[in-house]
């Protein structure tokens, strides 16, 4: 890797670390809404297909990534494409990856000033996380991955107290009737489960040639990303168990409510904040790492020399876009409701897919040559 | 020691040279007839006119006296064949430092630099007329205080003695504890003025190579005219300046510095103050007392969450507080929200207000007691306990509410052993409390995710500051929130110490 | 306006703080860059500032993939 933008590596554990915190993202506050409002009380079932479903498109980036082990996805795309359109391809993603993030920080933005602090104007949420946000891109990768270890174990703790604390609340009867609507539902709950946990980690193939590889650091992505869709499918199975489908699907946060009805022996409850941080922190980390996928993107399309220096027009942007990206919420849900799956789809199979059969046409015509 | 570095303007590395004469007055000037310099002439036996200079007060005289004074006027005894008067000045310097002078150290030197260096230093030094060389005698010897109880950081069980200002005590404390072939003393001096005496202090084979050469690398970039404390260096050598937090541990204690050493720590004592540096530190160093591994291993673990709670409690309990009682009264039982609202009633600030006004107060209490000579010391406290308490409340400035809070925030910041530590956590507190004030409890989470941002940015030598907590090394969590057994602890921590990291078979 | 001028007044010490340090450098793709990014950065904070109207950038999104959506919800007799 010559002239290399990124100097710090980071560790297998780390990686895994990182993508478990991404895959719970915002993802523990939104989708469970999403999914049960295409599949209603089966939408636990959706959560299985689509960790499932998840497995081969994991599987399509790491047969990407293991071709150029030393390389990110804007590099090899150059690389297979050409200059033209491998530049345009990877411009297009850090585009892509500037949206994703814009809409994590929207979705934070518009939690806390409709649930917890409608006084607090919006803008000033936004900036706040988009400050701490460049703060962390200053530090770099290392600093982020580092931090995202630091709080793993309070994560995890927390997200299992939460969850032993629901264990008396959960009615199994919430699920009857089973597979009441035939299969086409579930698959439509299970196109959410795909895309916002997992297609979404498609940022990664930014970091991948970061990661100091070592023989378990496959089975450890694997592991993690399982490890996240068991969270998924635990918050999905809860709220269902707890609200019943109608109510998961008529709230915009699910869990949030979930972590209201928590009341054991009068002495434990109103403990949702504690929902608010864990929120917090699995997206800021994976507001981040898309944040840092776009710079390093950005960086690599146009050659530049270091991409810490376009933090302060990020935020800028990100300021203005963040307010922008809707103009209210419903709007936001709808999108994320009809449209954009799609285009998440688009970037994490469709392109990836081009590029490996790129791959192996140019190995042929190598091949050929020979 | 090494050769004196820094060169005198006044004496610019000349090597001696001219008549003793000369050579006495150049001393003289130099030292601008200082009245504590004294040189003592003598006409010795064999002819030889010389001349011992040496520094009251950092001299012991009567040693000097007994092996050097007496020794030359007895040399007739010495010199029964009268075959000494024949010598040239330079084989007769040799033949005093060899035969007559019965002092332990003595060495030749023969540059101005060198000379001031050592007679500044309290060495006496004999001058021969017609010599280039002059013989530097260690006589020092001057008042110093006795080692004695550590007073910063005290114990309730574990040695009692603690380093005090004087460098070549505190090798003999280290010495005295751990008695390896491998302990390592490196001296050397800074200071352009000052030329304090440092020495650096490892276990040669434990301590990583990279790290003992990085601090002579670090220590050798030092220019700076003085240093008087060891916080000097501490803030010259450390990686990152802007931080509020110390990347250079310090103690007094030598069982400390010692345990530190068997790590593969480095130590580097300062002359002048009675403490000790030790690099790399990490952040839960500075929550681990001496104690902790004289107590048993269920109460240190036990006494150590205590610290991190505190830790937590100093930097945070009045930023929650500001937080849940301005945006989220929801979250509080319905009773304890009335009790408080009850409270609030006559207090004219918004919360964050009341906060900050307690909270600096009681700095300015802290500093007063500290400043304040201590007879006066009971003044203090009846002040700040009419500030900070009933009379306060009473006057409807305060709530009670904040008065606990504000004082539990005081005590809990005396419970984090290193001081260091505890400062960063009180600077970090008013920070935390302008983001309660704006955002809540997400200016609290967010202000958390800065700070661990920038702990796991930092590093102190190389070695990542939150390790082993980020990055994790799990097999060296057994000495960090908890403290396993010692029969558990085999293994060295990772990054600090070298590849040569068994506790039992080195 | 005053959200305005303090966003130019913050884009300005931004490049007064990188852009001469860039230029002196001849690193001229990255001070092209960084203009553009900061001229954009400067117009959409503007816009956000000032509640300006601005029609959402995921209309592009939602006008790329309605039909397909449209399709495939109706296809799949999905709650749309």
């Amino acid at each position: 890797m010559k002239n290399a933008l990124e100097k710090g590596r980071i560790g297998s554990r780390q990686l895994a670390i990182l993508i478990i915190f991404m895959t719970v993202g915002d993802s523990i506050l939104i989708l469970p809404s999403l999914t049960a409002r295409a599949a209603s009380q089966d939408a636990w079932i959706s959560a299985i297909a689509g960790c499932l479903l998840a497995l081969p498109m994991l599987w399509l980036w790491m047969a990407l990534a293991g071709r150029y082990p030393q390389s990110n996805l804007a590099e090899y795309a150059r690389g297979l494409l050409g200059k033209r359109a491998g530049g345009f391809v990877s411009l297009y993603y850090s585009i892509y990856f500037f949206f994703v993030s814009t809409g994590l920080i929207r979705e934070l933005g518009d939690f806390f000033t409709i649930q917890i602090m409608p006084e607090t104007p919006l803008r000033a949420v936004h900036l706040l996380i988009l400050l701490v946000i460049a703060w962390g891109l200053a530090g770099g990768l290392e600093a982020i991955v580092r931090t995202s270890e630091l709080f793993f174990p309070w994560f995890i703790l927390l997200l299992l107290a939460l969850l032993i604390c629901l264990t008396p609340l959960l009615t199994p009867d919430n699920l009857k009737p089973m597979l009441s609507e035939g299969v086409s539902p579930i698959l439509h709950g299970s196109l959410y489960v795909l895309v916002y946990p997992f297609a979404e980690l498609v940022s990664l193939l930014m970091v991948f040639p970061y990661v100091a590889r070592s023989r378990s650091t496959k089975r450890d992505i694997l592991l993690a990303a399982s490890i996240g869709g068991l969270i998924m499918f635990t918050v999905i199975l809860f709220s269902l168990m707890v609200l019943g489908s109608y109510l998961t699907s008529n709230q915009v946060y699910p869990t949030y409510a979930l972590a209201k009805k928590i009341n054991i022996g009068s002495f434990l409850q109103r403990v949702e904040a504690v929902v608010a941080f864990v929120w917090v922190l699995s997206t800021f980390f994976k507001t981040s790492i898309h944040s840092y996928a776009f710079l390093l993107g950005i960086a690599e399309t146009f050659k530049l020399r270091s991409y810490r220096r376009f933090i302060g027009p990020f935020v800028l942007l990100q300021f203005g876009l963040t307010y922008l990206i809707t103009p209210n919420f419903a709007f936001y849900t709808d999108v994320l409701f009809k449209y954009w799956p799609f285009w998440d789809l688009t970037n994490a199979v469709l392109l990836p897919l081009v590029l490996l059969l790129a791959h192996s046409a140019s190995r042929k015509r190598t091949a050929l040559k020979a | 020691m090494t050769a004196a570095s820094g060169t005198d303007p006044a004496t610019d590395n000349q090597p001696i040279k001219g008549t003793l004469q000369d050579q006495l007055k150049f001393i003289r000037t130099t030292l601008g007839d200082s009245s504590d310099l004294i040189v003592r002439e003598m006409i010795l036996s064999t002819g030889a006119r010389c001349a011992v200079a040496y520094i009251e007060g950092i001299t012991d005289s009567l040693l000097l006296y007994h092996t050097v004074i007496s020794a030359l006027l007895d040399l007739p005894n010495a010199d029964s064949a009268g075959e000494l008067s024949k010598l040239e000045p330079e084989p007769f310097v040799r033949y005093l430092s060899d035969r007559v002078l019965a002092a332990g150290d003595v060495r030749p030197l023969d540059d101005w630099n060198t000379l001031f260096f050592y007679l500044l230093s309290g060495n006496a030094i004999l001058l021969v007329d017609g010599s280039p060389t002059a013989l530097r005698i260690g006589v020092i010897g001057f008042e110093e205080r006795a080692v004695s109880e550590p007073v910063s950081q005290s114990v309730t069980r574990g040695s009692m003695d603690a380093f005090n200002e004087n460098i070549e005590t505190g090798m003999s404390l280290l010495r005295r504890k751990i008695r390896d072939t491998r302990l390592r003393f490196d001296r050397l001096q800074v200071g352009r003025v000052t030329k304090t005496a440092l020495a650096v202090v490892y276990l040669k084979g434990i301590a990583k190579d990279e790290i003992v050469a990085e601090v002579h690398r670090r220590l050798a970039e030092i220019d700076i005219d003085g240093i008087l404390e060891g916080g000097y260096v501490e803030e010259l050598i450390q990686d990152r300046t802007y931080t509020p937090f110390p990347t250079v541990f310090n103690s007094e204690r030598p069982d400390t510095i010692a345990g530190g050493i068997l790590e593969g720590k480095v130590a580097i004592l300062v002359n002048g103050t009675p403490f000790v540096l030790l690099v790399p530190a990490l952040f839960v160093e500075f929550f681990q007392a001496a104690e902790d591994y004289s107590q048993r291993f269920d109460i240190s673990t036990l006494i150590r969450f205590i610290r991190y709670l505190s830790f937590f409690i100093t930097t945070l309990a009045p930023a929650l507080y500001v937080a849940i009682s301005t945006f989220h009264q929801e979250m509080l039982p319905t009773n304890l929200l009335i009790n408080l609202a009850a409270q609030r009633e006559g207090v004219p600030f918004p919360a964050v207000i009341e906060a900050m006004a307690m909270e600096v107060t009681y700095e300015i209490l802290r500093e007063a007691g500290i400043r304040m000579p201590r007879t006066v010391g009971q003044a203090v406290s009846i002040v700040g306990t009419l500030v900070i308490g009933q009379a306060a409340v009473q006057a409807g400035i305060v709530s009670a509410a904040m008065v606990i809070i504000v004082s539990i925030t005081a005590i809990a910041s005396y419970v984090i052993p290193a001081g260091s530590m505890s400062m960063s956590a009180r600077m970090l507190r008013f920070l935390f409390m302008i983001l309660a004030a704006s955002f809540g409890l997400l200016g609290v989470v967010i202000g958390l995710i800065g700070l661990a941002l920038h702990l796991s940015g930092l590093r102190s030598f190389g070695v990542p500051y939150m390790s082993p907590l980020s990055p994790i090394i799990l097999s060296d969590q057994k000495d960090t929130l908890f403290r396993a057994p010692w029969s558990l602890m085999k293994l060295r921590p990772r990054l600090v110490a070298s590849d040569n990291n068994q506790r039992r078979e080195t | 306006m005053i959200g305005f001028l303090v966003i130019l007044l913050i884009a300005g010490v931004m490049i007064f703080l990188t852009l001469p340090a860039m230029l002196r450098r001849r690193e001229l793709r990255d001070a092209a860059v960084y203009s553009l990014l900061t001229l954009g950065g400067i117009v959409f904070s503007t816009f956000a500032a000032l509640l300006l109207p601005f029609p959402s950038p995921l209309r592009l999104v939602v006008a790329a993939y309605k039909p397909f959506a449209d399709w495939l919800f109706s296809a799949m007799g999905w709650k749309g």
